[in-house]
């Protein structure tokens, strides 16, 4: 239409025409000039309103208001810098957190959620689930998957999968590092009975259960291989067997899973013997859990009865007592409740920091608004309506939201992809959902709590407001904790507490490993082999490791060298009898003579092992100080005789001191070891020729431990480059227990930074605007005489009340935060007083100075200026 | 505001549109004439608040019940013309129908004149 281009110049034209149209009319009637100018002027009226009206009957007002109400809350921003700029990063702060934490546990979630493949039938949907037995899950053999699968009606397929084996990768060329990867034996439908597909390549067929291929899955597809989609067709070696890459598996299959690749189920080679199968299946639609539940147990049953015992080679060894179970998914009950458990107390987080954050947003805008309430009665006196204010006031906070929201998605992008770093198995994608949400959550966070200070400011008294410059400073002077607006300061400050606290005994808890070893461990070393797996026969690799010792021995960073079949921390159980009990559990290590000197285990009692003891020589044996204690009661440990279960017997000839000290959380009950020459068929004596651990290197270093782990990593490779190694020094092995704290003490600290920082922000806008209030005040009392002194107590003695009692929530809720993680998540220390006082020290420190810059304008305040002003 | 001439009735709300739609019935008007029509066909009973008249007619134009156009008048000045369309023909209609039906109902309510 074309009055919608109407300019303003046109309509006072046309009002124009008409005034001289009326004026000829009316001269033509018989007036004279003058009086016929004056008359058709009278007689238009108000010509500054009827203008006006025009003015506002454009479609366009509207947008053009909001145009005029962005310009001129950008120009009251800059005016502000300060205030703006907290404003903005704290609500920046707040949503980028809230929303890289809901993006954390959005992708979370996720892990293993695709229970349900996608069908036709609403009513009925397929119900995917896992079967146990006696509630061991990987219990079943192939010729029983196979049985099943040709006699249920119940189930519309049944896949089978092996636990993880750990294989070693090497490549053809030996281009590449070795590698140990986790490998899972996969029935070939194990990708489209959840309704997945390859994401490159192809799965199995049906006929290529025993062929040597492979299917990556789509995280180790990444890391080794870099995604190149030119892998399908490769060549690998693994275990020294070669293997074709065909596929690489969807990215949502198994991402919880710690499986780098799948083999065909009847991939003999490298199927570990009596490896048992886990089932899942899909059941037919309609189909409840008790139904297949009660066909399950009868068809087990039946196969039990009617397959000869050679077929089941790994059989449970009580036929009776099977029983199946099904439960929905397969995520075990307590693991999805524990999940749960953790979502939630994260969705509980990101409430409070977002409700805190908006809090302090309104708390802000309020304190802003009541300097601002003079200004806002001048317009109000010179006839804006309360809707044009109010609509100027949201404007403004929804600059600042919209401003904080942009700047925290886009912080929230890179906090997200910080946090699933450390969840490599995590989809890493950006969630368009999850950017949506921080967006519109910065717009209800400044449309509603712009709205309330903003009516409440603009339902002032237009005389009181411009009389006295705001209402009286009649602030109360009791305190009551309380109030809603000192809550706002005392909540996020013993929030904040709790959270830093939390995250220096979890920092910690993570360095020390929760346990602490009777000897130095960062310059200890282990060196684990796969030498078996890669093609080694016992002779070469005995040879191997000799040759490897005496070039690491003469390295100058190298102090002793040391063989023994596990890590001193940890090694397989055997059964030991001795004269007081008959069936001790204990750990075994079989050792070379220097181990002790090179742990920096101290004997206790009696003697080291020398080179004298060897292979048909007195079969002797050192026990720890907790063996000696537990099974040796009361005897003298010396000379005392250990009998195997092959029936060999050992003479102790010395005590040695534990291999862990204590722990955080207090003493720990000692591991009861024997140690045995390795050169004494130990191999033979303690399992009567079952397989034992092979051997590892120890090295004890002098000099700095990751120079010399690089040393032996070159003396290693220069001998066979195709071998896996793994080097590593104690804590790290020892670091390994805590090594999911990370992300925990992240989320903790960032989340306790930021609550500080929100309740700085709080103390400060409370301050600002009570110290605006109270001006007159303040301009009275100094008036008076009052000194500086006593106007800053005057002014923060209430803020230090507050601060006082949120330093005293903050440490009660610490401690009951360190019990709760201390029982729940890891191994935390209480907290110890130094801890909690060095924390609450920097909480006072920063929360007075928040309230200390607003106070100080309280010194400036010009009495006589103040008294004058009305 | 106008002066308050005891002969005279201000204009009731929303019946200036309905009048300014019937003056243009006659043909495209300027807004000073519209005014003047009014005046006149009322024998000088309504009084048209020139003030007002503008807003009105932007409402109608914005409403597309009339069009409007730079014209020139009978001695010659330059003013914008106004023109009924036929939508407001047809609203003219209706508002004249509820007017009368209007004025009958409360004619019969107050009762005969000097009654």
């Amino acid at each position: 239409m074309r009055w919608r281009g109407r300019k303003h110049e046109d309509f006072q034209a046309e009002l124009e025409a008409h005034l001289q149209l009326e004026a000829e009319a009316l001269r033509a009637e018989g007036l004279s000039e003058e009086d016929a100018r004056a008359t058709s002027r009278q007689a238009l009226g108000n010509r500054t309103i009827a203008e006006e009206r025009f003015y506002e009957s454009r479609s366009w007002m509207p947008a053009q208001h909001l145009l005029r109400d962005l310009r001129f809350a950008i120009r009251t921003f800059r005016k502000e810098p300060k205030f703006s700029l907290l404003t903005v990063l704290g609500l920046a702060l707040g949503i980028a957190v809230s929303t890289a934490l809901f993006a954390f546990v959005s992708a979370s979630t996720q892990i293993r959620g695709f229970g349900v493949r996608p069908t036709d039938d609403v009513l009925h949907p397929e119900t995917y689930v896992s079967i146990n037995r006696n509630n061991n899950v990987g219990d079943f053999s192939a010729p029983e998957l196979r049985y099943l699968q040709e006699h249920s009606v119940r189930i519309a397929e049944l896949t089978a999968e092996s636990e993880p084996a750990s294989l070693v990768l090497g490549t053809p060329t030996a281009s590449a590092e070795a590698e140990e990867i986790l490998a899972r034996f996969e029935s070939p439908n194990f990708l489209s009975v959840r309704g997945f597909h390859p994401a490159l390549g192809d799965s199995f067929s049906d006929e290529e259960t025993r062929a040597p291929l492979a299917v990556l899955s789509h995280s180790f597809w990444h890391r080794r291989f870099g995604g190149d989609p030119g892998v399908i067709g490769q060549t690998i070696l693994l275990n020294n067997h070669a293997v074709t890459i065909i596929g690489v598996a969807d990215p949502r299959f198994h991402t919880a899973d710690t499986a780098d690749l799948f083999l065909p189920i009847d991939f003999e080679p490298l199927l570990p013997a009596n490896t048992g199968l886990m089932l899942n299946a899909r059941l037919r639609p309609g189909t409840g859990l008790a139904q297949a539940q009660t066909e399950f147990q009868a068809l087990t049953a039946s196969f039990a009865e009617g397959s000869p015992g050679a077929l089941l080679p790994a059989g449970p060894p009580n036929q009776s007592a099977v029983r199946v179970t099904v439960f929905p998914d397969d995520v075990p009950p307590e693991a999805s409740r524990q999940r749960a458990e953790a979502v939630f107390a994260i969705d509980l987080a990101i409430a409070m920091i977002l409700l805190i954050a908006c809090s302090n947003l309104a708390s802000l805008l309020l304190a802003r608004a009541s300097v601002r309430r003079r200004e806002l009665g001048v317009r109000l006196s010179l006839g804006a309506s309360r809707a044009r204010l109010i609509s100027q006031l949201l404007t403004e906070s929804l600059l600042l939201a919209v401003t904080g929201g942009l700047l925290g998605v886009l912080l929230s992008t890179w906090l997200a992809r910080w946090l699933l770093a450390s969840l490599p198995y995590l989809d890493r994608r950006p969630d368009r959902h999850v950017l949506f949400c921080g967006l519109l959550l910065s717009l209800v966070t400044g449309v509603s709590f712009g709205l309330g200070p903003a009516l409440a400011v603009t339902k002032t008294n237009l005389a009181q407001a411009l009389h006295s410059g705001g209402t009286a400073g009649t602030e109360a002077s009791t305190i009551k904790v309380g109030s809603r607006r000192n809550l706002l300061v005392v909540v996020p400050l013993a929030l904040s507490l709790m959270l830093l606290i939390g995250a220096v005994l979890l920092i910690r808890a993570a360095q020390s490993g929760g346990l602490r070893t009777s000897f130095d461990s960062s310059h200890l070393i282990g060196l684990g082999f796969r030498l078996k797996d890669q093609g080694y026969d016992d002779t070469r690799a005995e040879s191997f490791r000799e040759e490897l010792r005496d070039r690491f021995r003469v390295l100058p960073g190298v102090a002793s060298v040391a063989f023994t079949d596990d890590s001193p921390l940890f090694a397989g159980s055997c059964q030991i009898k001795t004269a007081q009990v008959a069936r001790s559990a204990s750990v075994c290590h079989r050792v070379s003579p220097q181990f002790f000197s090179t742990v920096d285990l101290r004997i206790l009692r009696g003697r080291p092992f020398t080179s004298a003891d060897r292979a048909g020589s007195a079969r002797v044996a050192i026990v720890s100080q907790s063996f000696a204690d537990t099974f040796l009661i009361g005897r003298e440990p010396l000379g005392a005789t250990l009998e195997t279960v092959t029936g060999s017997f050992f003479e102790v000839v010395g005590v040695t001191a534990d291999v862990f000290r204590d722990s955080h959380t207090g003493p720990i009950p000692g591991f009861p070891s024997v140690y045995i020459p390795a050169s004494q068929d130990a191999a033979y004596v303690l399992a009567g020729g079952r397989n034992l651990h092979p051997m590892e290197i120890l090295v004890r270093a002098s000099a700095d431990p990751s120079i010399v782990a690089a040393e032996l990593r070159q003396i290693i490779r220069a001998a066979d480059p195709s071998l896996w190694v793994s080097i590593q020094s104690f804590d790290d092995y020892l670091s390994r227990f805590t090594n999911n704290a990370h992300v925990a003490i992240f989320i903790f600290g960032v989340l306790g930074a930021l609550v500080l920082l929100l309740a700085a922000a709080g103390i400060y806008a409370l301050l600002a605007y009570s110290v605006s209030r109270r001006t007159r005040e303040i301009g009275i009392r100094m008036a008076l005489g009052a000194r500086n002194r006593e106007i800053l107590w005057l002014i923060m003695r209430r803020t230090l009340i507050l601060i006082a009692w949120g330093i005293a929530c903050g440490l009660t809720g610490a401690i009951a935060l360190s019990r709760i993680l201390a029982a729940v998540v890891f191994k935390t220390p209480p907290p110890d007083v130094p801890t909690s006082i060095a924390v609450a020290l920097v909480l006072a420190a920063t929360s007075l100075l928040a309230s200390y810059l607003p106070a100080r304008k309280a010194l400036r305040v010009n009495p006589v200026e103040t008294l004058h002003c009305d | 505001m106008a002066t308050q001439d005891p002969g005279r009735i201000n204009l009731l709300q929303g019946t200036l549109d309905l009048l300014i739609l019937r003056t243009l019935l006659f043909g495209p008007q300027h807004g000073q004439g519209v005014a003047r029509a009014i005046q006149r066909q009322s024998e000088d009973v309504l009084l048209v608040d020139h003030g007002t008249l503008y807003p009105a007619l932007q409402r109608l134009e914005s409403k597309g019940w009339i069009e409007a156009e730079w014209g020139t008048s009978a001695n010659n000045r330059r003013a914008r013309f106004y023109k009924i369309t036929p939508a407001g023909r047809k609203q003219l209609m209706q508002e004249t129908g509820q007017w009368r039906k209007l004025a009958t109902a409360i004619g019969r309510v107050l009762g005969p004149e000097g009654g």
